[in-house]
């Protein structure tokens, strides 16, 4: 046993990396490198912690609760990053000639949450992702989804399955509703906790007509995107809703016609946390990992909320769960022993 | 074909659980045999764990499972990133806010502040936020009717099933603060990845 003092302990949730597991995370980091590189992506470096107000400007109530905070010398709240998109929009407005865009960026860096979740608590979390900020058409979103799966695809991972969510579609289809203000948070809370038995139960308390409610109970679960899509198609009441679908399909296009089509579906059932999402959003999953690799999605607010307006989407990558994977990929798919 | 892993609550919920997988068409025979091991095998490659109801989120959201069946009072005490896919009805019991006899109620007296013991102290919280009360909550480990039998708190908040050790302890229902019954989640992963294996037990399970 070596010599433990309370000189030489960590606060919880953070670890040292040796030499070889450092060589190995390099190795990692330096073909997702390559990746973004490759596309022409610039690396941004933006300051370890910022203002409070900023990184809450859009952040859920379980990221703002979970975020490391503490008092500048004016008095002012500041707390680490806990996570690069908002510090990178900031950096945009701040220092871009948006109508010259678009600019596409990326990173690898550590972000820093109080995540007591049952992992343990980590609170050092190394990401790599990429922002492209300034112009926000279907080209932008396919190529950013294309990155995204050729980046882990450059890691070595083999089996991969991305879903493709459309939250501009749900949002817009939600405000379609003949509902109080109350139900549609309702049936939002529920889609965010990811219960299907809380979203059947705030559908059976509107009274909605024609079959919608059963409509809207397919739209996550339903399976297929063939499904997925007429089941969506049969709640385009108005153009809003029309223009979202459109943009879906769109993207789902292009990447089927880079011959992506095989790893990716679409999913009416990904509800992102990040309240700043306002387009398409997608995740990642692999075998052998309980959550997502990473995922990501369109913003194209979250700019303006910061003084102007622009376009924007990107992703994130978990380099730890990442790494976790690589090294043994059949880890959980065989049973927790293998037989 | 994929390996289905499903976790199970011991308890109250065993048996109703095995019965309703048997009944779906799934084999239980595993299940059935006089046995101590946690971990069992069964046909159509599904595998069982048998773990504490508390613990059987963490399985599910970590993936050590794919699926699992648990009481809805464990999803509500703490929050796990799971997807919730159905409510199976059996199991059901209520959320009760209980008192002696003849005790104030928590509403009638707005001001007073009271001391509740339970063992559900987040749901508590989030109870007496919702009616904009202040208490001391107590956390306890089991039997609460002991508590304001023996003064340690005036009321208590716990799972009722039948309310008959309430009402031999002298105490009665005060609110009544929400359903609780068996349902059934899945890890977010396997739900995307296993979907058409999940999609159909979900399915044949809980119909009656």
């Amino acid at each position: 046993m070596k010599p433990q003092t309370s000189l030489t302990a960590t606060p919880l949730g953070l670890r040292d990396l040796l030499p070889a597991e450092v060589r190995k995370r390099r190795q990692l980091e330096a073909s997702i490198r390559g990746a973004f590189e490759k596309r022409g992506f610039g690396e941004v470096i933006c300051p370890t912690f910022e203002f409070y107000d900023l990184l809450s400007v859009e952040a859920s109530t379980a990221v703002k609760q979970d975020m490391v905070r503490f008092i500048g010398s004016d008095g002012r709240i500041l707390a680490l990053r806990p996570e690069m998109t908002t510090a990178i929009a900031r950096l945009a407005v701040k220092k871009l000639d948006l109508d010259q865009g678009p600019y596409p960026f990326y990173y690898i860096a550590n972000v820093f949450r109080e995540e007591f979740s049952r992992e343990g608590l980590v609170r050092e979390i190394r990401q790599a992702g990429v922002e492209l900020i300034g112009r926000g058409g279907v080209e932008e979103d396919t190529d950013i989804i294309a990155l995204f799966i050729e980046t882990l695809k450059a890691t070595g991972l083999k089996r991969i399955q991305v879903g493709l969510g459309q939250m501009g579609f749900l949002e817009s289809v939600l405000q379609s509703l003949p509902v109080s203000e109350a139900e549609r948070s309702e049936l939002r809370a529920a889609m965010a906790a990811r219960s299907l038995v809380k979203y059947k139960k705030a559908l059976s308390k509107i009274k909605l007509n024609n079959g919608l409610a059963e409509k809207l109970l397919r739209l996550p679960t339903a399976r297929g995107d063939k499904e997925a899509l007429e089941n969506a198609q049969a709640l385009v009441v108005n153009p809003t809703v029309e223009a979202a679908l459109k943009r879906l399909i769109d993207v789902y296009s292009g990447l089927c016609e880079r011959g992506l089509d095989g790893c990716v579906s679409i999913d009416f059932g990904i509800w992102h946390d990040f309240n700043y999402y306002t387009g398409l959003v997608f995740e990642a999953y692999a075998p052998g990992l309980g959550r997502p690799l990473g995922g990501g999605g369109r913003y194209d607010n979250l700019l303006a909320e910061l003084g102007r307006p622009a376009p924007a989407a990107g992703f994130a990558i978990d380099l730890k769960n990442l790494q976790a994977l690589i090294e043994k990929p059949d880890r959980n798919e065989n049973g927790v022993s293998n037989e | 074909m994929s390996k289905l892993r499903i976790a199970l609550s011991k308890g109250s919920l065993l048996e109703p659980t095995i019965a309703g997988l048997n009944k779906a068409g799934f084999d239980v025979a595993p299940l059935r045999r006089e046995s101590r091991q946690l971990r069992l095998v069964a046909e159509g490659g599904i595998e069982y764990l048998i773990a504490r109801p508390a613990d059987v989120p963490t399985y599910v959201e970590r993936g050590a499972v794919d699926i699992g069946f648990v009481g809805s009072d464990i999803l509500m005490e703490n929050k796990y990133e799971v997807v919730e896919l159905k409510d199976l009805a059996y199991g059901s019991c209520k959320f009760i806010l209980a008192g002696q006899k003849k005790s104030t109620s928590l509403a009638s007296d707005p001001d007073a502040i009271m001391t509740i013991a339970t063992k559900y102290p987040n749901i508590t919280a989030e109870y007496l936020a919702r009616c904009g009360r202040q208490a001391e909550i107590i956390k306890l480990y089991g039997s609460l009717e002991l508590a304001p039998l023996a003064g340690l708190a005036d009321q208590i908040i716990d799972l009722m099933s039948t309310g008959r050790t309430l009402s031999e302890n002298g105490l009665e229902v005060i609110d009544e603060i929400a359903d609780v019954s068996c349902l059934l989640i899945a890890n977010y992963v396997s739900y995307k990845l296993k979907s058409s294996r999940i999609d159909e037990l979900a399915q044949k399970v809980g119909l009656s």
